[in-house]
């Protein structure tokens, strides 16, 4: 009875996302970072998702980050992350895929003689698992990243809570794994964003 | 077509060319030397965290350690810089992620310093994680918390204090146990220091040649984590008393404020 039961849920779950398929949707996400590390520290994301272009299993997604603010705007450093992913699946699912490329670049604006940072660009891929459901979604893309010295993998899961067809809450987990070539060094970092999705 | 390949290279050398380092401090990095013993007559290679260089921080030919010339650093009831009152002077660039280094200074408490109420006399604060995004602007909460080491003249003694949390000021401990001191004396302090962000860091200090970090079974090496992040941290000597006004004002004499690698290097 049990098993019958998940069973209807699930198909009900998969029949209400394919009505549902914000695949054919634009999104746009606005969330705030604050736990870094061991302490805490302001993160800004605002992140546009194009709909599938045209008829193409292609989208397009763009992200900019602000950093030591909760306002957007920022003196001393920005990320900024366009990506295009191809979709494995046209509508959504339970589990569906994609794969993408892109380009992270970082936008240092400090003028101080005692930090090191230099603005950059460096290439990206992303693989991304995804699912759908009722009132749930889910995304879990793995982000690898290449520099002069080294690579960083990421794994970036969120969970989003529909509040309604249009809107939607999510928590977003971020662990990164630095990694200086030769095994001279490598670090981890993790951060935590707490936001909200508009789908038009 | 040969546009589009020659889009396609154009944009792989753009990317290539941009390309920068991974977000993370590269370890063992050399920490420079670095002698501030006041014998050219000025305070010019410090950076400074002070109200009025000619009136906190003058130099002086007596009481001196060694040499010529001292500093004598005083600091007035409003003396407000930076979010804190203080008087103080700042070496940038002196310890580093998996690097290692000896630090040095001699203080005199003048014979006429009245308060009671604690005065950092040297630290090694945190610094934002630039290549991660971080600046001094808006700071991050780590610098609103006290700072990982810090020597504490309070109460007539010296405190080695350290600090377990970069979030809150109520983390801090003392390692080791209070040292009387007199007024009208000169004191060297050694400071042995291995910077990381793990429990693997360590700190031995000494004060006039014997050891004040307790003994742990093999040598006086205090292990515990002094870094909240892998930009490292920087030295700064002088008088801070964060948030709380001091009573009078009150001068304390530096000289041989020096960095290096050996002990010998660095002690006067």
């Amino acid at each position: 009875m049990k098993k019958l039961f998940f069973l209807c849920v699930i198909i009900s779950n998969f029949i209400h996302a394919q009505e549902q398929n914000s695949l054919k949707k634009k999104i746009v996400s606005v969330d705030l970072g604050s736990l870094r590390n061991r302490y805490i520290y302001p993160k800004t994301d605002i992140i546009f998702t194009s709909s599938l272009i045209k008829t193409s299993a292609f989208r397009v997604t763009a992200r900019l980050r602000s950093y030591g603010t909760l306002y957007f705007f920022s003196k001393s450093a920005y990320d900024v992350t366009p990506l295009v992913e191809y979709y494995f699946s046209k509508t959504e699912k339970p589990i569906y895929f994609s794969a993408g490329v892109g380009l992270d670049a970082r936008i240092r604006l400090v003028h101080d003689n005692r930090s090191p940072a230099t603005s950059s660009i460096e290439p990206l891929l992303s693989l991304a698992l995804h699912g759908n459901f009722n009132k749930v979604s889910y995304s879990l893309p793995l982000w690898t990243r290449w520099y002069t010295n080294g690579m960083s993998y990421a794994i970036l899961p969120q969970l989003n809570w529909k509040l309604n067809e249009k809107n939607a809450v999510f928590v977003r987990y971020e662990m990164n794994y630095l990694r200086i070539s030769n095994h001279v060094s490598s670090e981890w970092s993790q951060d935590v964003f707490l936001g909200f999705t508009l789908n038009f | 077509m040969k546009t589009y390949f020659g889009l396609f290279y154009l944009t792989i050398f753009i990317v290539i060319s941009a390309c920068g380092k991974v977000p993370t401090s590269e370890p063992k990095q050399p920490i420079p030397s670095f002698v501030g013993d006041f014998e050219n007559g000025n305070v010019s290679s410090f950076h400074y965290l002070v109200v009025d260089t000619t009136k906190n921080t003058q130099i002086v030919t007596s009481p001196v350690r060694k040499g010529k010339y001292a500093l004598k650093n005083r600091l007035n009831p409003n003396d407000y810089v930076n979010n804190g009152f203080r008087t103080e002077l700042a070496i940038y660039n002196s310890a580093f992620y998996k690097s290692e280094g000896y630090y040095a200074f001699s203080f005199y408490i003048d014979s006429n310093y009245t308060d009671y109420a604690y005065n950092l006399i040297c630290q090694w604060q945190d610094l934002p994680y630039y290549i991660q995004g971080e600046t001094w602007e808006p700071s991050p909460s780590l610098h609103g918390s006290p700072p990982p080491i810090a020597l504490i003249y309070v109460n007539e003694t010296l405190e080695l204090k350290m600090n377990d949390s970069p979030s809150t000021n109520t983390k801090t401990f003392l390692v080791g146990e209070s040292l009387s001191i007199e007024k009208g004396k000169w004191y060297d302090v050694v400071a042995h220091i291995y910077w990381n962000d793990n429990n693997t860091a360590f700190q031995e200090i000494w004060i006039n040649g014997k050891p004040i970090t307790p003994f742990n079974g093999v040598d006086h090496k205090y292990y515990y984590r002094n870094l909240f992040n892998r930009t490292g941290n920087y030295f700064k000597f002088g008088q801070y008393r964060g948030k709380d006004k001091t009573e009078h004002s009150n001068i304390i004499y530096f000289d041989e404020v020096n960095i290096g690698s050996t002990y010998n290097e660095v002690t006067p």
